[in-house]
């Protein structure tokens, strides 16, 4: 998985017309509220084979930037 | 008093109701899509303040509404909120379909969703004047319900029934498969448990999975669970 995957996972799990940037979050991203983050999560879990499941901070990473460099400080991001 | 809106309809909720949860919303959501559906007769079971059959009638539902609830005040509450909107509807209070012994419709909407008792006991969802029976595994109600509904519909009816896997759903689902000659996952939404719940009854919820009372997931630090809303139709003879 890549950064422009991640971002497009987010932009499906928002229901997002326009595409996500990788400077968006919480704060500027209306839809972007609780469940929107779990359903962020549960499209990260699957494109990961569960192997984002077991990284607790992914909870909190409430922008595009921290999930990205989340996963990248587990070694699920390519290049 | 509490109140709870759906797109522009609002209603009043009173003490003795169930306040609605993303479940009607998620109901809802399917149900204003199916526009072959608009001039069903439905009935709105476990109405609660009456939100999903009010939302429904307001966003273009024709046919007549029919609605109860096991509480004679929630009953009431959903009267009297249609009433709000000069909306005609026939309420009777009484356990499942008990009320409705003779009468069938186009559509039945259940909007009581069981859970496991013991999470039930722990949650914050079920207030002391609000009836949560439905067994150790959360299954019962919903299955009584998916049993009874069959001599409830007419020809080319269909039963919509919401399921939240904090229950043994699979059993929901084998019974409402038994019954129906299709039964499809129509919406779905995924929920967290709440941390500070899970953190304080941590051993209710392990012993609850342990027993496959509850079938939820452990991911990313938090117990995650799901309502999913059914719908089944074709009941085999």
């Amino acid at each position: 998985m890549n950064k422009e995957q991640i971002l497009t996972l987010i932009q499906e799990a928002l229901d997002q017309k326009e595409p996500v940037l990788i400077t968006d979050s919480s704060q500027n991203l209306e839809p972007w509220d609780s469940l929107a983050q779990l359903q962020i999560l549960m499209k990260i879990d699957q494109a990961t084979d569960g192997k984002a499941a077991n990284i607790a901070e992914l909870a909190i990473a409430l922008s595009a930037q921290s999930i990205v460099d989340t996963l990248s400080a587990h070694g699920l991001i390519d290049g | 008093m509490k109140s709870f809106e759906y797109e522009d309809t609002i209603v009043d909720v009173h003490d003795g109701s169930f306040f609605p949860t993303e479940t009607s919303k998620l109901i809802i959501d399917y149900l204003k899509e199916q526009k072959e559906l608009y001039d069903s007769s439905l009935l709105d079971l476990g109405c609660g303040c009456g939100i999903v059959s009010l939302a429904l009638k307001r966003l273009g539902f024709s046919g007549p509404v029919y609605a109860s609830d096991i509480s004679e005040s929630a009953v009431n509450n959903a009267i009297e909120n249609f009433k709000k909107y000069d909306i005609e509807i026939t309420g009777k209070a009484g356990s499942m379909l008990d009320p409705w012994e003779d009468k069938s419709f186009d559509l039945i909407i259940d909007d009581v969703s069981g859970i496991a008792e013991s999470i039930a006991k722990i949650s914050p969802w079920f207030g002391t004047s609000i009836s949560c029976e439905s067994g150790s595994d959360g299954t019962e109600l919903t299955t009584q319900i998916i049993c009874n509904s069959t001599k409830h519909l007419k020809e080319g009816g269909r039963l919509i029934f919401p399921i939240l896997t904090l229950s043994n759903y699979p059993k929901i689902i084998d019974v409402a498969e038994e019954i129906f000659e299709e039964v499809k996952l129509v919406n779905k939404q995924v929920f967290q448990f709440p941390l500070d719940l899970a953190a304080k009854h941590k051993d209710v919820l392990e012993k609850a999975i342990e027993t496959k009372d509850i079938i939820v997931d452990y991911k990313f630090g938090m117990y995650i669970w799901e309502t999913q809303i059914y719908e089944a139709v074709k009941p085999i003879k």
